[in-house]
Order: structure tokens, then sequence, then C-alpha cells
């Protein structure tokens, strides 16, 4: 698994290559925490290249999703692929992040 | 460093055993001198008092001699009272009737004859100037006989009796004893006495004659106290002295036996010295005896430290030749086999060995046996142990290291020790295993329950011929199946009544194995040839190796290790290929089964403590099946607090997310804890 991190204009965007599994999700905790210092932006997270997301990769998303709540930025998921979106219908979490 | 005996304490722990012995011999021999010092002394005393006995009995056997002689002369003179001058022979006759008789008389009362006189006392005495009897009439008023003591009271007495000693002033200028006797009347009315005297001499020489001792002495006395016969005169009394006396009854006279204390007991000092002497002899036999056991013993000693230093060197010997064994460990990162092996030694060292291990994906694995038991077998062992792994560290074909193998051994093998060996190398991808036989034991080959023995023709035993030719077969394993080998100590295990346990029973007991673990397969034939064998000496080194295959496109391993889960995705996906699933359904699966085995490794064992998750997978038209199991501690994750999916994000628990997760996708989901392990069963429908 690997993130590349790009900044555009007031938007981070963070790209995710690889599934995001169990083992993945341990790998990335520390990679994330540049979005963590800016969760006062919008920040945008592109799934194209992630086919596959366990419970610690959506425990990732979580805690990103909770830094942003509290430092009133926001947090967008797009090209959410099937297999991924189905995990998230599973989780009612389709309801709770915003999918693009 | 085990602690060994000094000589010096050696001979210290002997010297005491030894002084101990002489002790108790010292307090025997003291108690028992005691004991037969009192009883000597008691008969030393019996002994004098029993002279003392016999010398008055002599006494008075010899004053008996003269009562019955006057005695019997005394109705001869109540006979002739009649006749005075009858007197004279009669007396006569008394007075010769003994050599021990000096005189006698018979003494009438006051003017009994008036013919005669106012004293008739007719007499007849030994005259010591002519050595002749003198008769005479002795009475008169010079010799007024009635006046004395033995004439008045030998009238008053009823029967004879003897005077008290007196000394002869007028003839023989020695001591007398008379014997009186009354006469009596035709009307019972005593009229006379018959007075006999003798010389204390005759006495005498009885009471010189008692010889208890050297220095002994018998002295005889009157009751006065008056001394009749003495102690010899040259006879010097010195010291202490045992007196010993005996009043001889009726005669007036005390019988005293004196003995120096030297003498009394000279027989006990006597024997106190025999003894002695036999009690310092027996010491001395002792001590001589002990230096010579405490020699022996020492040296006894010594072959035993010897012994045990052999053993010692034996136990470390066999702790190096343990330590030579592979570790399931070496192979533990292999997943696809389940190896055991175990070997237990007749004696400290054995002559069998077995190794493993993998390189490139491959099991390398031998076993053998040395020809031979003990300490040579045992240093075979060790170089066979080395050159297989020098040999096959560099080798691809079984047959090629089994002739390195022979060549090595055979060229200098002077002893002509053989060893027979079966030598593979497994694909631990296929499961093909490629052998080669060196006369060992066929193994036996467990497939689905079915155990049968290995049938390929053996080639030669090593060590036998150098260039010999060795041929490979070929074997393979599918998932469950067990490779079983060991050596003729399994085979030839022997009970007490030299029964074997033979490969038929060997045979029987692998067909029982049934789906158990290569461990658990060893365990059992173990058990089985205990059982069989009972008490009965092991006679022969005894190894098993078993492997199992497990590498099955349905079955993973997975040890509680975060990295390993990378393992599920390719299994997964190589199970779907294989069984021709829709790929399109692996992801779900793939989730389900993350989210389950994650739960395994991060809870399952506690921290630090290494375990495994096994995964098996089953597919039929319908469904997918899936069984996770391990031997963590109980655990049931269906009971785990689902998590409520309306709560706010922020109060969400992730686990719980995981276990949503497993629910959601899975068709069924059940949990037990059977047989010490936790087994979650999951069912997907296709």
């Amino acid at each position: 698994m690997e993130i590349t991190i790009t900044e555009s204009g007031n938007q981070i965007i963070a790209t995710f290559d690889g599934r995001l599994d169990t083992v993945a999700a341990q790998q990335i905790e520390e990679t994330i925490t540049p979005l963590l210092e800016h969760a006062d932006q919008t920040i945008i997270l592109d799934c194209e290249k992630m086919p596959f997301i366990s419970s610690s990769g959506l425990r990732i998303f979580l805690k990103i999703r909770k830094e942003v709540s509290a430092k009133g930025g926001k947090m967008q998921l797009k090209n959410v692929c099937p297999d991924v979106m189905q995990v998230f219908k599973m989780t009612k979490l389709d309801g709770i992040f915003e999918i693009l | 460093m085990k602690a060994q005996i000094s000589k010096q304490d050696f001979a210290r722990k002997e010297l005491i055993k030894i002084f101990i012995a002489i002790f108790v011999l010292l307090v025997c021999s003291v108690i028992y001198y005691f004991y037969i010092r009192k009883d000597a002394l008691h008969s030393a005393e019996k002994r004098a008092e029993l002279t003392l006995k016999n010398t008055e009995r002599m006494i008075l056997i010899r004053m008996g001699k003269i009562e019955t002689t006057v005695n019997a002369t005394r109705p001869m003179v109540e006979y002739a009272l009649d006749d005075p001058d009858a007197m004279f022979d009669i007396t006569r006759h008394i007075a010769e009737s003994s050599s021990r008789i000096m005189g006698a008389g018979i003494a009438f009362k006051a003017d009994y004859y008036p013919e005669k006189g106012h004293w008739y006392e007719t007499y007849v005495g030994y005259h010591y100037g002519c050595d002749t009897f003198v008769s005479k009439q002795l009475g008169s008023a010079k010799h007024d006989y009635l006046q004395m003591d033995w004439f008045k009271k030998g009238l008053m007495s009823p029967s004879g009796f003897w005077s008290d000693p007196y000394f002869d002033n007028a003839g023989g200028k020695t001591f007398l004893v008379s014997y009186c006797l009354p006469i009596h009347d035709s009307t019972n009315e005593a009229v006379g006495v018959i007075c006999t005297d003798i010389t204390l001499d005759t006495l005498a020489s009885i009471v010189k004659s008692v010889k208890l001792s050297p220095r002994s002495f018998c002295t005889l006395t009157s009751c006065e106290g008056k001394l009749l016969v003495g102690p010899p005169t040259t006879q010097k009394i010195r010291g202490k002295c045992h007196v010993f006396s005996e009043k001889i009854e009726g005669k007036n006279l005390i019988l005293t036996l004196t003995v120096p204390d030297a003498e009394m007991y000279k027989r006990l000092r006597k024997s106190s010295l025999f003894f002695l002497l036999m009690a310092l002899s027996g010491i001395f036999a002792v001590l001589f005896i002990s230096f010579q056991s405490m020699q022996n013993l020492w040296k006894l000693n010594e072959v035993r430290l010897k012994e045990q230093h052999i053993e010692d060197e034996l136990a470390i010997a066999r702790n190096i030749q343990q330590s030579l064994l592979p570790s399931e460990q070496t192979v533990k990162s292999s997943k696809t086999i389940n190896i055991k092996g175990l070997q237990i030694p007749a004696k400290y060292v054995g002559g069998d060995l077995f190794d493993y291990y993998v390189r490139d994906n491959k099991l390398l694995f031998c076993i053998g046996d040395v020809s031979g038991k003990g300490v040579p077998a045992a240093l075979l062992m060790a170089i066979s142990h080395s050159l297989f792994r020098t040999i096959s560290s560099h080798n691809e074909r079984p047959e090629i290291m089994m002739e390195a193998l022979n060549n090595a051994i055979s060229e200098n093998n002077p002893d002509i020790m053989f060893i027979t060996m079966f030598l593979g190398i497994m694909d631990l991808t296929t499961g093909t295993i490629s052998y080669c036989n060196a006369g060992h034991n066929p193994p036996i080959v467990i497939k689905d329950g079915h155990a049968e023995y290995l049938d390929s023709e053996p080639s030669l035993l090593l060590g036998v011929e150098l260039s010999a030719k060795y041929t490979a077969h070929e074997l393979t394993l599918a998932h469950g199946d067990t490779l079983f080998l060991y050596t003729d100590g399994l085979t030839e295990a022997e009970n007490a009544e030299h029964e074997t346990f033979g490969e038929k029973r060997a045979l029987e007991t692998a067909a029982h194995f049934g789906t158990l673990t290569a461990e658990q397969q060893i365990e059992q034939m173990h058990q089985a040839v205990d059982q069989f064998v009972n008490n009965a000496e092991q006679s022969d080194d005894l190894t098993m190796l078993a492997i199992q295959y497990v590498h099955g496109e349905n079955r993973l391993v997975i040890e509680n290790r975060i990295q390993e889960l990378d393992k599920l995705e390719p299994f997964l996906s190589h199970f779907f290929e294989q069984k021709s699933i829709d790929m399109s359904l692996l992801p779900q699966l793939d989730l389900a089964l993350e989210e389950a085995v994650t739960n395994v490794i991060m809870y399952a064992y506690p921290e630090g403590e290494t375990g495994t998750a096994e995964l098996t997978v089953n597919v039929n038209n319908k469904q997918i099946c899936s069984t996770l199991t391990d031997s963590g501690t109980p655990f049931n994750p269906l009971e785990q607090q689902e998590d409520n999916l309306d709560v706010s994000l922020e109060e969400r628990k992730i686990g719980g997310l995981g276990i949503h997760l497993i629910k959601e996708i899975m068709s069924k989901v059940e949990y037990e804890y059977a047989n010490g392990r936790n087994v979650l069963r999951m069912t997907y429908d296709v």
C-alpha cells in the first residue's frame, strides 16, 4: 500500500494505491499524519487504485474523519470501487462518508 | 563438576568405623571380664571351703576309727567287771589296737574294787624311752583322777566324748586329746571311764598335707584358741590373706585355712591375662582385616569413581548426540509440512541418526542405523550426520548423495561398520519425494488413512563397497499424507517373552493414525511399542521420523503475526483458481476471512506467545465452507458486543466492526471450543 499526498489549491489529495488490509493499515498509521495536520482543509481520498479495505482500513478513514470534524475541515472519497463500496454499505458508512 | 571423595575423607570414614568396632569389642571384653571375675572369685572361695570340708572329714574319719575301736572294747570291759585284773589285758588291747593311740586307761569309781584300794586305774602307755608299752596302775593320791574333769564328765556323759586337747608334759611332750567312754554295770550305772589318748601328730599330718596353693596353710586350734597344729615354721605371711575356718563338731577343734590373696585368685589372674591376650589379638585381627578391606574398598572406590567419570562423559556425549538432532523449529517456516522426529538410545549414546532441513523450498531428510551399538556406533553416526549435511548442501539428487556418502564411509572403514540409510528430497510445493534407500527398513506411507510399506527395491548398505551405485525412486504425497520412517529399533523391539513388535504391528498402528498430525503419530506409535515392550529392557536404539505433507490447496497455517496476513489473499486466490470459483466473490470472502484471522492473531494468544491459526476452505456447488481453528485462549468472537452502527462515529469500537463484517458477508457463522481449540465455521453462499 502506497499513499501519495498532493496539495492542489486548498485541497489535499491522498491517493491510495493497493489493498488497505490489516497489514497495510498498520503500515500507513504514520503516513497519514500529514493529512491529520491539514484537517481544517478539504481532504480528498482517491480510492481508484484501492481494491480492498478491511475493518482496520476503515478505522484509518474514520480516524481522519474524526480529526476533520473536529477541526472544521472536510473529507471526501472519490473513485470508490464497487467492492469497497459494498463494504461501506455493509457497515452503513456509506451514509456517513461523503462519497463523490 | 562432580564432587569426588578424597583419599583422606575415605580413610577417615573407614577409621571411624574401625574405631567403633574396636570400642565395641573393648566394651564387650570388659563386661565379659567382670562377669567371669565374679564367677572366678566365687569358685575360688568355694574351692577353699571345699578343701576345708574335706580336711574336716578326714580328721573325723581318723578320730572316728579311734572311737570305733574303743566303743568295740566297752562290752568286753563291762563283761569283765568282776575281774579287776583282766582290765590290764583289755587296756593293753585298746592301746595296741592303733598306732595312733599313745596310751589307754580304764578308771573306776572310788572304792569300786575295795581290794584294789581307793583308786583303780589300769593304764597302758607308750614309753618313749624303751619304745614299748608299759602297764601300770595309775590311780593314787598323787594322781587323783577322781578329781579330774575327764573322769567326772565321763561318769555323767551318756556316751563317748573327746576332751579338750592338752599338752603332755609327762612323756611325749606333745599335744594329746583323749576319747572318754563311760562304763556301765548291769544296773546301767556308770562305774568307770575308758580313756584313750591319741597324739595330735596323727591329725597334724592331715592338716599339714592341705595345700590349696604353694603358700597356703592349714592350722588346727582348740576351742580355747590353743594352736595345736601350726603353720610350718618357715612359713612367712605377708600382705593380705583370706582365712576360712570350720569348727569340727563335737571335737572341740577348729580348722583354719589361710590363703594369701595373691594365690587365692591366681587362677583368675591367669585367666585375666589370657583373656587380655585374646582381646588384644582380637583387636589386632580387627585392625588387620579392616586395613586390608579398607585398601580393597579404596580400590573399589577408585574403580567406581572411574566408572562415574565414564558415565559423566557418556552423559555429555548423549547430550552432544541429542544436540545433533534437528529441531522442528528449523522447518517451521515451511508451512507445507508437519514433521516430527524421536530418538531414544538404548545405551547412553546410540547409533541411530535422523536429520532434516529445508533448502530452496526442498526438505532434505535422512534416517539411518549404524551397525553395532554404544560409542563406536555413535562416533560413526556423528560422522555420517556431518557427511549428510555436507554432501546434501550442494547436491540435488538422492542417488548422487548416497554414492558420495558411501564412498566417504567405505574409503576408510577398517572395522567394516556399515550403515542402513533412507535419504530423500521433498519438493515442498508439489509434495514429490525423490528418495534412495540403502538397505534401510522400508518406511510406511499413510495415504487417506490407509497405511502400507513403501515398496521399492533397496540399494546396497553404506560402507560395504566403494563406488557402489545407488538408484533413486519417486513418491508423491498429497495433502495429509505421511511418510513414516523408523529404524529396526521399532520393529525389533522385544517384550519380556522375546517377541518382537514386528512390521505387522507397526503397520496396524499406522493404519489407525487417521487424521493425526505427525507429532501425534509419533506419540501413538511410541505408546504402542511401549505398551508392547512393557517393562522389558530396551535392546536397541529407537528412532522414528514422521513427515506429513499438508500443503493443501485448501489449508493454510498462519502464525500470530500481522505480516502473516499477507499469505491469505494469495492462498484464497490460488484456491479460487484451482476450484474455478467466480473471482468476483474473492474480495468479499477475503475480507471476512481476514477479519476472522486478524481476530485470532490479535487476541487468541497472550502477548509474546507464538501460536498458529489454521484455515481450511472447502467448496461445493452452493457453498464455500471455511473453518478457522487455533489453540489459544477459549474465546467466542460471536459473543462480542456487536457494533451499534447507528451510534456516532466517535463512539464506535473497531473490533466489533470486523465481526459485523464477517456476519454480514457469511451466510452462517458458528463457534465451538473443542479438543482444546477454538473452531470458527463460516459458510459463504455462492
